[in-house]
């Protein structure tokens, strides 16, 4: 029997940063040294609509995760939640940006943070994405019993956004993310 | 290693191969592949020519041209592209090549962003052509060699036919350094083959038939047994495309990849002759999964045996994803669940950008005419029927044509409808142009808005031919749409900005009053794609909901700007800032004027400068 592949869904609507987010963290594990498959939403969906993307990481030919199986799902906005939770698997982690914590089903991890008041107070609203990919690799961190194994490494993906052209809002936003309280 | 999307996966195989001469027109999902070999030719220093055109048709007769020259080209396109470029597919397939000639078609199953899921490698077999099918990206890429010299061997033109899941899915994989060693370009004069009349064209049939026949038994391209450790069992399961990657993965999920005999068929058609003799002197039971048209299972002429979309197994529409396949294999081989199917949940419905000019100009058009019959296009503004202002959506040029057969059809009503078709400034190149000769000639009666946003913004920003740079930015000429409007023979021709609202209500009242007498009237819309064009910060406009929102809900609805809220129970609209544009073009929305522009110092000194 193979060894199971890390499954992750990334949600978002159109022009939140979902593609970014899925960039980055397949680019990170596959700096360290695993095989990647991700699928991304373009065209018409991009536009302000439901955008998912689906990585993989491991020993894997289809770039799909299958409804039920994904570890761990990153959903940037609480409107599309319902849409990826539908691919968690039962003992899986969503983390979530939420206005208010939302309540966990039996046996999944729901971690929650409040992006917007972060991003305003960076004074960039666009980086609500990678303070949620911050608030992740915090949850990965606590929590590594979630992932079948581990893929990502907290400084190893800031890094990988060092050298990325973006903002100096950027790695802070990552780094509040990251130091986020969480109970 | 890199992170390869399956479109760039396909360009760097092209180029990798030597690929000359490229042409495309932008469509999801085949839209990176011609970019991709734009930043080849950058990052190697090649002289290929890489070229987007005007649309399919164009593109596929300048690359086969070369091809004909005896370069290797390719033309890249989606599925419904391959429609309009049909025309030279199926004749090209008769004459042949002698360069390499790669066409590319990009299937949709689901759709995503499509008008129809329909399957390309039915018109390969329409065309009479072979057609390769990957399974991910990196096989995309490895497929583009095979297609090149199965190409030249047998003097054909060949299709790749990726879906969206292998052209917009990333892998892993090296892209070594690429040395160019172009050939030179030698057309050999032959009037009948290259100008064959239909005297010649059946002898090209002919020959036609025989390559097709040597094809179904090259080995290069034979189908690939995908587990041969699998325990002989009277089940074998074919499979081609993504399909293929998926079934792969699940049967190894559920504990069946030693158990069920599987292939991917590389090349669907023709499908292999020794491959289908093979299958039914070997199972009793074949389950074909493929998308989205049965291609393979079509060939397999034993019925008993075949378990796929003929038979109601596998479903007749809608992307075959791994859920799916899933439950056919679970199905076919009495496999409970051991869960139950969690229902899908709906998705947020697309919408136009936070400060996108379309949606002033659909505003101002329902404003002006609001019993219109509103046709329109192919592109972002297709989702101007959230704002209620596009009635019907047909295919790429056919807002134009439609709202002269809707007046023809209304004419003798007492008072016929008012008709608007909005159209993109790349769709009114692509397949607008004749239709509009054709509306001058007929003198229809409607108002044509050309929604001129410098860009053809729905498949990532592509150059237009008003644009002046290619597909590597480099320097082009320009056509000039109002010249090309006059130039069709419309003789009422006004380009205004749609984001200044009212005005732009008075110019299409004005122009649907030329209509009515005259005939067709045009208006351009002109303003710059907030996607594409980053507006200046000094044109930044922050809007704030004052103490005059009574909630009625107007510019929620009507408006339709993904950065006005109204959650239920407001008292007022709220603005969401982290996707707002601050274009402040919904100020002039409201009916109560409770939107206003935020008083800030700088704009304040904006403003006593003008």
């Amino acid at each position: 029997m193979r060894n199971k592949p890390v499954e992750l869904v990334i949600a978002g609507v159109g022009g939140q940063g979902v593609l970014f987010v899925t960039g980055l963290l397949a680019e990170a594990a596959m700096k360290a040294g695993f095989d990647v498959l991700a699928s991304e939403t373009h065209g018409m969906a991009q536009r302000g609509g439901t955008v998912l993307s689906h990585l993989r990481v491991g020993d894997v030919k289809s770039p799909l995760v299958r409804t039920g199986s994904a570890d761990a799902i990153l959903v940037l906005r609480q409107d599309v939640l319902p849409v990826a939770s539908v691919f968690l698997r039962p003992e899986g982690m969503a983390v979530v940006n939420a206005g208010r914590p939302v309540p966990p089903e039996e046996g999944r991890l729901m971690a929650c943070i409040d992006a917007e008041p972060i991003a305003a107070a960076i004074g960039d609203f666009k980086t609500v994405n990678v303070i949620v990919l911050g608030f992740f690799l915090q949850q990965i961190e606590r929590h590594p019993e979630r992932l079948p194994m581990p893929v990502w490494r907290c400084a190893d993906v800031r890094e990988m956004l060092s050298t990325k052209r973006l903002k100096a809002s950027g790695i802070e936003a990552f780094d509040r993310g990251y130091h986020e309280l969480t109970s | 290693m890199e992170m390869v999307l399956g479109n760039q996966a396909i360009a760097y195989g092209l180029a990798e191969n030597g690929c000359q001469v490229a042409a495309s027109y932008p469509g999801t999902p085949a839209s990176e592949i011609l970019p991709g070999l734009a930043t080849c030719k950058a990052r190697f220093g090649m002289p290929q020519h890489v070229q987007w055109a005007v649309n399919e048709k164009v593109a596929f007769e300048i690359a086969y041209a070369a091809a004909m020259s005896g370069l290797r080209a390719a033309v890249s396109m989606k599925q419904v592209g391959l429609n309009v470029a049909s025309d030279p597919f199926m004749s090209a397939a008769y004459m042949g090549t002698v360069g390499g000639f790669v066409v590319i078609s990009a299937d949709d199953p689901g759709p995503h962003s499509s008008q129809t899921e329909q399957d390309s490698r039915l018109m390969a077999m329409l065309a009479q052509v072979p057609v390769l099918d990957p399974a991910t990206p990196l096989q995309a890429k490895e497929m583009t060699a095979l297609a090149f010299t199965l190409s030249e061997a047998f003097q054909i033109p060949v299709m790749l036919r990726p879906t969206t899941r292998v052209c917009h899915s990333r892998q892993n994989m090296a892209l070594a350094p690429i040395q160019a060693t172009p050939k030179t370009p030698a057309f050999e004069k032959n009037p009948l083959r290259w100008a064959a009349t239909p005297k010649f064209r059946l002898m090209l049939h002919r020959q036609l038939i025989e390559k097709l026949s040597a094809i179904a038994a090259h080995p290069a391209t034979a189908p690939v047994r995908l587990n041969p450790n699998a325990k002989p069992s009277g089940d074998v399961i074919v499979t081609s495309g993504v399909v293929s990657a998926y079934t792969e993965d699940l049967l190894k999920d559920l504990g069946l990849w030693d158990q069920v005999a599987c292939y991917q068929v590389l090349q669907p058609y023709p499908l292999h002759r020794e491959f289908l003799s093979y299958l039914r002197s070997t199972y009793r039971r074949i389950l074909v999964l493929e998308e989205t048209m049965p291609v393979i299972e079509m060939q397999i002429a034993d019925r008993d045996r075949v378990r796929g979309r003929l038979d109601e197994t596998v479903p007749s529409f809608g992307e075959l994803v791994p859920d799916v396949v899933e439950s056919i294999v679970r199905g076919l081989f009495e496999m409970p669940r051991p869960r139950a199917d969690r229902p899908q949940a709906p998705g947020k419905r697309p919408t136009l950008c936070p400060g996108c000019p379309h949606r002033a100009s659909f505003f101002a058009i329902r404003k002006a005419a609001p019993k219109a019959i509103f046709t329109s296009d192919i592109g972002c503004y297709t989702l101007g029927l959230n704002l209620g202002a596009v009635d019907t959506v047909l295919c790429m040029g056919a807002a134009i044509s439609q709202a002269s057969g809707f007046y023809q059809a209304h004419r003798n009503l007492a008072k016929p409808p008012d008709i608007i078709a909005t159209i993109g400034d790349s769709t009114f190149f692509h397949a607008g142009l004749p239709a509009l000769v054709d509306a001058v000639v007929q003198q229809a009666r409607f108002v044509l808005v050309i929604l001129d946003n410098r860009t053809t913004a729905m498949t990532g920003n592509q150059p237009t031919p008003a644009s002046g740079f290619g597909a590597g930015k480099e320097p082009l000429a320009t056509v000039d749409i109002e010249a090309l409007v006059r130039g069709c023979g419309v003789s009422y021709c006004r380009t205004a900005d749609p984001a200044l609202i009212d005005p732009f209500v008075a110019e299409i009242r004005h122009a649907l009053a030329h209509a009515r007498e005259h005939g067709p009237a045009v208006v351009i819309a002109r303003h710059p794609c907030v996607l594409y064009f980053k507006p200046d910060p000094s044109e930044r406009r922050p809007v704030r909901v004052s103490e005059d929102c009574d909630a009625c809900g107007f510019c929620v609805q009507r408006f339709e700007c993904p950065a006005l809220v109204l959650e239920d129970g407001a008292e007022r609209v709220r603005i969401d800032r982290t996707v707002c544009s601050d274009c402040g073009v919904c100020v002039q929305v409201c009916p109560n004027q409770a939107l206003v522009v935020q008083a800030s110092a700088d704009l304040e000194g904006r403003n006593h400068a003008e």
